[in-house]
């Protein structure tokens, strides 16, 4: 069992399709990394210094430590919902909506219904994220369902029919009239889901939706990879008229993960809100849905890469944050980085040369074993 | 409120505002078509749009003397460059289109925002460096007429040029040899392949002139009625230059007149102030019309897809009985 | 002149390993018509591809008048005067015939495409080789037999003097057939070298010249066609003599489980294909259904599977009608389907083997709980299929696109066969893999039958309907118009009969379909 183990990492024993992969997946990251290098070397006035932020910053101390953290959570989140969509094949966009609601109705929840109550507070906003976040969702899959209409667009149109709903509530209805662009608060200092120790630069922040955003993780993936449905769910992802032949609902399977991944995004917008904030100022999509896309392509559809995925995009983003509070670069550099990295990753014919001679190579090789074992058979 | 609505809607300025709002939708719209006639989604227009834009304007600023024609014609070019980026990635690396689109995106955005700052220090917009508009033009004739005049004279010479656009793009796709390409391509590329039409040339080729559609409709943004750029100055048009698109079919009158419907409602939330509603509210219709708008066009496309198919039954039976009477 | 066209020593490794051509030789003179043979998978069709530059062979060469030529693309093989029709027909079906032939060299006046001009080119390319065909139709409104005609004149417009054909009959009835060889002949007098690619040996027969046969991704050998017989081409093509006889019992039908009455269906654009058919098939025997493609098999097996709604009339599977019932009911009920498409209709490519033998086993105890699935027992029981079942393989995590059509058709069947079931429906189960799988699947056919299955058998292979069915239908136009009880005693010419609507049994001798 051990030795099995052993020989299934052991890089000789991969065949040329997953060492292509991999091999595909580091130089991407190289090149992406190595962009980001020289964008700021090229515009840095301290070019060193920025760097050392963008690659150290989140180990250099507690607070950038916390930020990281709190940066990650919301990418598992969102990562973890488009995962189970992605692998139903399902491109429903709408999960930026679902972010955003799931945060407005987690503040709703604490202003009004359970005013500095955390503790009815949290788990009722946790609730009621999950359900409007998956309303969003299942609008653009009902009027597929019925009408045949491009969930692609629908999804998209949602996210910003949220946004101005969101907007026009907190201006109309939540803000606090001391305030030109806060809701009331809702708590006293500190966010709601979290404890904060320490002071300044070496303050510690622990931020308990982790737990859940783990949590969410590892339940999808057992869903996924470990019950029919994940299992149901996943054939139809890979070929929709041979589930339906053997007797799948692919229509049922559609809709339930389109609810599914809606309900995270809507569980992972609560805990952005109660975590970070002590009101509700939202007034722009917070980007969280597109991300979500990006961390799925680099987890390959796949629940269990995601937090390490996450993590990554994490680092560089509060190294960046970093750089751009203590020097003159623009944090904005990640995006250009995610984008190019997630071209490269995803090109099929990238180091496509390299792979034929790896396959043309492998495939003559097992020829050969073949004829030898034949030749030794026939003796 | 009723008559609040009825005062808009009888209001010339309302309707020159129409006319001014939906050039940079229609041009998105009509750069969408066009690749999706050839089988390509051009997700990535939203950032083809700001990238065009910026460039466009920094361009103008270091090398052009603020002159806005030159701002244009560095948008359309940077346009065509980013659609063959665009085509590059998804037809010749096989990166999944609407994947490509969303990267095109990230870039466009982080990269506008990242670049912006490192030549301005200003994080939200270029007003510091200010560039040139295009002129007004003022139509002979149509402008004396009353009404009329006041709503189709004296708008920026990009809108007209956009409006254009419409004709232009409908004679390219159904009337030249590029589009005959371009549909076959689209409709059965083994079949264009087979005759030794490459239809990854000839997507890449679409794509192209999408991405110069987009750098127009960047342009516009940043030299029609402002002259500078501002982080995510387009604020979703890509998107619903998509969605007009997918509403029109990517047929190019179609995909226009639906374009000038977002632009409708776009003109609508501009002159809400005074209607009592929140203009938040009302910033909601155009998606809200979009989704409406997407699902009669599904129903539609449902209902002609079944009678076409109705009528080539019919056509075979008909065939058949001919071909029984000839024997 | 013998070196016109050379391809020599050509090897192609496919991206997932598969070596679909082991440096194989092909060479054809100038006005002959040149047959490739091969079983399917031999690697006919990569050999063409490569020629008309779809495919880059990985080594070896190719030479066109003793001259190396690198085909890159179809472009440069056009250039090369190199012309292909494909087995799908590659048209756009919005087009006009005209569009279509021009495609590709569409002549222009000033910056518009002149359509007259193309009218005129197709025209005159029409007249020129006797061609009937209207330049003004639209290519979604004609038949198969023109469609192909518009294929030929769309590379002969080109001015191609080599011409791939990729079994160009397939798809086409008895006299267009005898039309395309009328028309194939008098372009091998005008000059012209034909590629025709077939599996029909009386065709090759009728037809060629000379033949190449291909087994395994290599060169068997060259003949003439006057030198040998269709038994000599056969033994080339599959190394060994045939054994297409299975031996079987007599049957001993008992209940019947599958009871179809005045089935009436329409298809997706309203027609009716499907007229008042009438059949019942029981436990332990075999009903085949043989018939001309397109003459209402595909929608009655759709009817029967559930995968399409009918109107008229009754199915009934163990007395219970199988309209309003879903497919996983029809499942449970015991009906299992080996479907004609199992690219599309009957795997999970990019899954494992695994995955793919008990999809449809996913609401079984055994292998699913309430919540989670049982590992142990779902590897337990596909290793023990894939051993049964011959499935050639790493294991059962290996995706089962790797395998070749043989084997995932195995796969299929293993599926289907292991699941609980009392009606099998087989459509098509031996199309285009190879003769060991062929003669594999057909033994556990008879098997199925011998333990009480109640089977129903669809295929376009004469000879394997004529040996496995206890009862043989044939349809023809939507009808039920031949039912055979001594099976033994039908010849294929008879059977040709029927099947092209030359001859009609009477009403009572069609009703001894339907057992009471």
């Amino acid at each position: 069992m051990l030795k099995e183990k052993l020989a299934a990492l052991n890089l000789m024993n991969m065949n040329a399709q997953q060492k292509h992969s991999l091999l595909r997946m580091a130089v991407s990251i190289a090149i992406g990394l190595g962009l980001a290098t020289a964008l700021i070397l090229l515009t840095s006035d301290k070019p060193m210094e920025s760097l050392r932020y963008y690659f150290t910053a989140p180990l250099q101390n507690a607070s950038y430590f916390s930020y990281w953290v709190q940066k990650t959570i919301p990418l598992i989140f969102t990562g973890t919902a488009v995962c189970i969509m992605f692998s139903a094949n399902q491109f429903n966009l709408g999960l930026e909506g679902s972010f955003l609601f799931g945060g407005l109705v987690a503040a709703v929840i604490n202003i009004y219904v359970t005013p500095f109550n955390p503790a009815l507070g949290i788990p009722l906003s946790l609730i009621a994220g999950a359900l409007v976040g998956s309303l969003i969702t299942f609008i653009p899959a009902l009027l597929d369902r019925l009408f045949n209409a491009s969930i692609m667009v629908t999804s998209l149109m949602m996210n910003y029919i949220c946004l101005w709903f969101s907007t026009y509530l907190l201006f109309s209805h939540l803000k606090d009239p001391r305030s030109s662009k806060n809701s009331y608060n809702w708590a006293e200092k500190d966010p709601i889901m979290v404890l904060k120790f320490g002071k300044g630069n070496q303050q510690l922040t622990i931020y308990f939706s982790i737990l859940i955003a783990l949590l969410v993780v590892v339940l999808a993936w057992f869903f996924l990879y470990r019950t029919k449905t994940g299992y149901k769910l996943r054939t139809v992802g890979v070929n929709h008229n041979f589930a339906r032949y053997v007797g799948i609902n692919a229509v049922s399977i559609a809709i339930v993960v389109q609810l599914i991944g809606g309900a995270i995004g809507g569980i992972g917008g609560a805990c952005e809100i109660m975590s970070n904030y002590i009101n509700y100022s939202w007034v722009d999509l917070t980007g969280f849905g597109w991300d979500g896309v990006t961390i799925a392509i680099f987890a390959k559809n796949n629940p269990k890469n995601v937090p390490l995925a996450a993590i990554f995009i994490a680092f560089l983003r509060t190294g960046a944050m970093v750089m751009s509070y203590k020097t003159n670069i623009q944090n904005d550099l990640t995006s250009v980085i995610e984008g190019v990295v997630i071209l490269f990753l995803l090109a099929e014919k990238f180091l496509s040369k390299t792979y034929r001679k790896m396959i043309v190579k492998e495939t003559e090789e097992n020829r050969r074993l073949e004829a030898e074992l034949q030749k030794k058979e026939a003796n | 409120m009723f008559e609040s609505f009825v005062q808009i809607l009888t209001n010339p300025n309302f309707y020159s505002n129409v006319v001014a709002v939906t050039p940079p939708i229609l041009l998105a719209a009509l750069g969408c078509a066009i690749a999706e006639k050839s089988n390509s989604t051009n997700m990535g227009m939203e950032g083809i749009m700001l990238i065009s834009s910026l460039t466009g304007v920094l361009a103008s600023h270091y090398i052009g003397h603020n002159n806005a024609w030159l701002e244009l014609a560095v948008a359309i070019l940077v346009g065509g460059l980013l659609g063959y980026l665009v085509a590059f990635f998804a037809l010749k690396l096989r990166v999944d289109i609407i994947l490509v689109g969303i990267a095109m995106n990230l870039l466009g955005s982080g990269g506008t925002a990242f670049f912006m700052y490192v030549f301005t220090g200003d994080r939200s917009s270029t007003n510091s460096l200010q560039t040139g508009t295009l002129p007004q033009i003022n139509i002979p004739f149509i402008q004396d007429i009353p009404v009329i005049g006041k709503i189709l004279s004296g708008q920026n010479v990009l809108t007209y040029v956009s409006y254009i656009m419409i004709l232009v793009l409908s004679y390219l796709v159904f009337k030249t040899r590029l589009g005959v390409r371009i549909r076959a391509v689209g409709e059965n590329a083994n079949a264009a392949e087979s005759v030794g039409i490459s239809s990854v040339r000839i997507r890449t080729i679409a794509l192209i002139i999408s991405g110069m559609l987009g750098g127009m409709a960047g342009a516009f943004m940043s030299s029609a009625y402002v002259s500078y750029f501002a982080k995510d100055i387009t604020a979703g048009r890509g998107f619903i230059g998509l969605a007009a698109c997918s509403m029109g079919g990517a047929n190019p009158v179609p995909t226009a007149l639906t374009s000038i419907l977002f632009g409708f409602f776009y003109a609508l939330s501009n002159f809400a102030r005074n209607t009592g509603i929140s203009d938040n509210l009302i910033k909601m219709w155009p998606y809200m019309a979009t989704i409406v708008g997407v699902v009669i066009y599904s129903i539609k496309k449902t209902n002609d897809e079944k009678k076409r198919l109705a009528g080539e039954a019919g056509e075979i039976v008909k065939k058949e009985h001919r071909h029984s009477e000839l024997h | 002149m013998d070196n016109y066209l050379v391809m020599e020593n050509i090897t192609k490794v496919y991206d997932n390993g598969i070596m679909a051509n082991d440096h194989v030789n092909f060479s054809a003179r100038q006005g002959e018509i040149h047959a490739i043979c091969g079983e399917n998978g031999a690697g006919k069709s990569t050999l063409m591809k490569m020629l008309f530059g779809i495919e880059q062979p990985d080594h070896g060469q190719i030479i066109i008048k003793g001259k190396p030529v690198h085909l890159t693309s179809p472009t440069k093989a056009i250039e090369e005067g190199i012309g292909m029709v494909h087995q799908h027909f590659m048209l756009v079906p919005s087009f006009t015939v005209a569009e279509n032939v021009i495609l590709g060299i569409e002549p222009v006046k000033g910056m518009r495409f002149d359509m007259n001009k193309a009218i005129e080119m197709t025209e005159e390319v029409c007249k020129k080789y006797g061609f009937d065909i209207n330049p003004r139709a639209r290519v979604q409104d004609i038949t198969v037999g023109v469609k192909q005609k518009v294929e030929i004149v769309k590379a002969l417009v080109k001015g191609c003097e080599i011409l791939i054909l990729d079994e160009p009959t397939a798809v086409l009835t008895p006299q267009e057939t005898a039309e395309l060889f009328v028309q194939l002949k008098l372009l091998r007098e005008t000059g012209h070298t034909i590629i025709f690619i077939s599996h029909k040996l009386n065709e090759v027969k009728e037809l060629c010249d000379r033949v190449t046969v291909i087994r395994k991704g290599r060169t068997v050998g060259v003949y003439n066609v006057a030198d040998v017989t269709e038994a000599d081409i056969s033994r080339a093509m599959v190394g060994v003599d045939v054994v297409l006889e299975i031996p079987k019992e007599e049957a001993k039908p008992k209940e019947n489980v599958l009871v179809v009455k005045d089935l009436g269906v329409y298809n997706d654009a309203g027609k009716k294909v499907v007229k008042n058919i009438s059949f019942s098939v029981r436990e332990g025997e075999i009903v085949g259904i043989a018939g001309v493609e397109g003459n209402g098999q595909r929608e009655l097996i759709d009817s029967i599977t559930g995968l399409h709604v009918y109107s008229e009339g009754s199915i009934k599977l163990l007395g219970e009608e199988v309209g309003g019932k879903n497919i996983k009911e029809l499942r449970q009920l015991g009906m299992v389907h080996v479907p004609e498409d199992r690219m599309t209709l009957g795997i999970a490519g990019t899954m494992s083997i695994k995955d793919n033998m008990i999809a449809d086993k996913l609401d079984d105890e055994r292998y699913t709980g309430k919540v989670l699935n049982k590992p142990k027992n779902i590897k337990e029981d596909t290793d023990k299929w894939i051993k049964d079942y011959l499935v050639l393989c790493k294991n059962g995590d290996q995706q089962i696109n790797n395998l070749s059509g043989g084997n995932i058709q195995k796969v299929v069947v293993a599926r289907e066969f292991t699941s609980y079931n009392r009606l099998l429906i087989c459509d098509q189960p031996t199309r285009g893999i190879d003769v060991g799988a062929s003669q594999f699947i057909r033994e556990r056919l008879v098997q199925m039958r011998d333990e009480g299955k109640a089977v129903l058998l669809i295929s376009a292979d004469l000879g394997e309907i004529l040996n496995l069915s206890d009862t043989l239908l044939v349809m023809y136009g939507g009808e039920i118009v031949a039912c055979f009880k001594d099976v033994k005693a039908v010849t294929e010419e008879d059977l040709g009969y029927y099947m092209l609507g030359v001859k009609k049994m009477t009403e009572e001798e069609i009703g001894g379909a339907l057992h009471a």
